[in-house]
């Protein structure tokens, strides 16, 4: 299944037919939270995301401010002032403020206090599932044991509380404890896994790999980070009875799920996309072109700039890809015309609505696809797709002849080798 | 010349007897008394840190199960001018379980599935606690007269019985540690006290231990097949006591109490 990040924006949450979605503190203040509901999904989630406790405040302030309001970041003074007059802007711009002195930049130290807040604010809202608070695993040699204290504390509220909904447990994992010793034997992921599947009271996971330095685009994901997210996917599956969502995976996602995954979430910017904790600073943003994905070749096209050669060589059929928000460019695409004749998909700055929106239809409908497909069948349908793509991709490159090729891409024929490689061992 | 024994029985506290020595080693021993007439296993340590292990016995004293000996008192000792923290457990009369491995004829499925059910339920109620035993091997384990299988020498002050400590200075006991408690991991769950089981279920079940005894080779080396040792065993126990002897901790079963149960049942 497919669920959305909601950050910012809630703009696609009426998407027909989107199942489930999560909250992302890093993009929401919390008044907004508390004040409006996305959706009425089957699967609505709220992350709260103590993964990125420890970002530093210096030049993040407006991230900062915005998890401070969240209870369970335990920054002091700030609910004195979310209770002071002003608006909304106003009460945000005293909190980050407040937070340039008072950001901790690190956990809070009392574990169940902090595991009560965060438990009890997403019972509040009506979370299908409670994902159990956790800090980043940043160290090689933490073996996974300060994870298990935090799923404890978790675990004991959740029982004081008597909540009613699946437990999942948190596993952040930062790309800076991926070592190679990481993935083998005895090592880090195998530690975590061991700590989580040995607590009783947990129906899942909700799997992040914080990315350390900042990608031009989620597909360049590194091979490292596809791996641990792999990697965890296939441990955690051979439980055989967790829910396993994984997030900030992008496209990756999709083929965790043959490997066992239950969910996979992503969304439209780059923030909502992959984790990268550098990706945070107050000065981050910029312009943005739309790009159109085709799922026959895996990749992202500037919808004048690339299309418009594809057009010319008739290779339209190659990536064709059509969803509600798609339908108008892949007629236009097939009558031999131009994205820059519909204001939608004109390449433009900023002009990425129907971009998005098309991105994550598809990436639902591949969702509720695999959703549909007997378990122990995914996998082949995914490497089929894989094997698809590549083909694809491979006629797109040479009729065109451009250089560097269109379209950016994941790096498919490693992602093939890969889960081919976990699902064997 | 004073019998130590004599000079120990009145070092012990009052209302305590003590009968005979069951075993010594490294620097703890355990003696078969009486406290109040009734029979009790009295252990000594040579402790650096009584208060710790104070600690520990006050944790430990709020554990209970069938399958765990009832911890009875703990006091400190004075003998042989130096001071011991003693410990007295409740005395699980019958041997332990070393008697099946050296014996020629093999325990049924049942029978099997009842030691499994026990000692796994005792590693449960352990874990609820956050505790690992870190030595389950079938020299711990006692078959009480009463039916019941024991876990004895439960991880308490592990770290001060080095009777228990192997060559690689690690609590434990060449050829049952886990991979992971091999590897020196300092946080084990579970799943390593279950491998330690599954081995001693294979050894039992099989009069073979699953990797000769060797210790390295339990690292690298698929086990023994137990189903080839004992073709009258019912598959789905030997695929358990498989799954338990994974090298990888989380594909071994979390409540090994309760699948062994099902299987007894079933």
């Amino acid at each position: 299944m497919f669920l959305l990040n909601l950050g910012w924006k809630w703009t696609f949450a009426a998407l027909d037919g989107l199942r489930g979605a999560i909250v992302l503190p890093s993009g929401n203040p919390v008044h907004r939270v508390l004040e409006n509901a996305p959706g009425d999904f089957q699967v609505m989630l709220l992350d709260p995301q103590l993964y990125l406790a420890g970002l530093q405040v210096k030049h993040r302030a407006k991230i900062c401010g915005r998890l401070a309001g969240y209870p369970w970041f335990g920054v002091p003074d700030v609910e004195k002032i979310g209770t002071t007059q002003g608006s909304h802007r106003e009460v945000d711009a005293r909190i980050r403020a407040l937070v340039v002195d008072r950001w901790p930049g690190r956990p809070p130290v009392d574990l169940n206090e902090c595991a009560l807040r965060a438990i009890s604010f997403q019972v509040d809202r009506g979370c299908t599932s409670i994902i159990l608070p956790a800090p980043l695993v940043e160290e090689r040699e933490d073996e996974g044991s300060s994870l298990g204290d935090w799923i404890d504390a978790g675990l004991q509220i959740v029982e004081e509380l008597e909540v009613a909904q699946p437990v999942l447990a948190t596993v952040a994992i930062s790309q800076k404890a991926l070592n190679t010793a990481a993935f083998a034997g005895g090592g880090l992921l195998e530690a975590v896994v061991d700590q989580v599947t040995a607590r009783q009271g947990l129906d899942g996971v909700y799997i992040v790999v914080a990315q350390t330095e900042t990608l031009s685009h989620s597909f360049e994901i590194r091979d490292d980070v596809a791996h641990a997210y792999l990697q965890l996917v296939r441990d955690f599956g051979r439980t055989g009875s967790y829910q396993i969502i994984t997030n900030f995976a992008d496209l990756l996602g999709l083929l965790s799920i043959g490997l066992g995954a239950t969910a996979f979430a992503t969304g439209q910017s780059l923030t909502q996309r992959g984790l990268y904790l550098e990706a945070f600073r107050d000065d981050g943003g910029g312009i943005a072109l739309p790009h159109f994905y085709s799922h026959r070749t895996a990749a992202e096209y500037r919808t004048e700039t690339d299309l418009d050669r594809i057009v010319e060589k008739k290779l339209v059929r190659r990536i064709s890809d059509e969803t509600n928000a798609s339908a108008p460019l892949m007629e236009a695409l097939r009558k031999g015309g131009t994205a820059g004749s519909l204001p939608n998909w004109a390449e433009s700055q900023n002009n990425v609505q129907a971009a998005h929106q098309h991105y994550l239809e598809r990436l639902y409908i591949e969702g509720d696809r695999l959703r549909q497909t007997r378990p122990g069948d995914r996998l082949d349908l995914l490497i089929d797709w894989l094997e698809s793509a590549e083909g694809n991709s491979l006629v797109v490159d040479r009729r065109t002849q451009a250089k560097p090729p269109l379209g950016r891409r994941p790096p498919l024929a490693r992602w093939r080798g890969l889960i081919e490689e976990l699902a064997d061992q | 010349m004073t019998d130590p024994l004599d000079e120990l029985r009145q070092a012990l506290p009052a209302g305590y007897e003590l009968v005979r020595p069951v075993s010594a080693g490294g620097q703890g021993a355990v003696f078969l008394g009486k406290k109040s007439g009734a029979l009790v296993a009295i252990k000594l340590f040579e402790a650096p840190d009584a208060e710790r292990l104070r600690r520990e016995v006050d944790l430990l004293v709020t554990i209970s199960s069938r399958y765990l000996p009832a911890l009875l008192d703990f006091q400190l000792v004075q003998f042989k001018g130096r001071q011991f923290p003693m410990i007295a457990y409740e005395y699980i009369d019958g041997p332990d379980l070393r008697v099946f491995v050296s014996r020629p004829e093999n325990l049924d499925g049942v029978q099997i599935c009842t030691i499994g059910e026990h000692v796994g339920e005792a590693l449960e109620v352990l874990w609820t606690h956050r505790i690992v035993h870190r030595d389950v091997k079938p020299a711990n384990i006692i078959a009480g007269r009463d039916g019941r299988y024991v876990l004895v020498d439960v991880g308490i002050a592990q770290h001060l019985d080095l009777s228990t400590i192997t060559r690689g200075g690690q609590p434990g006991t060449d050829g049952y540690r886990s991979p992971e408690q091999c590897g020196g991991r300092s946080r084990l769950t579970i799943h390593s006290d279950v491998f330690s089981l599954g081995t001693t279920i294979f050894e039992v079940a099989s009069h073979r231990h699953p990797w000769d005894g060797d210790q390295a080779r339990m690292l690298y080396d698929d086990p023994a097949q137990l189903g080839v040792l004992r073709t009258d065993l019912d598959r789905r126990l030997v695929a358990l006591v498989e799954e338990m002897l994974s090298r990888h901790p989380g594909r071994r079963p979390a409540k090994p109490g309760a699948r062994f149960n099902s299987l007894r049942s079933g």
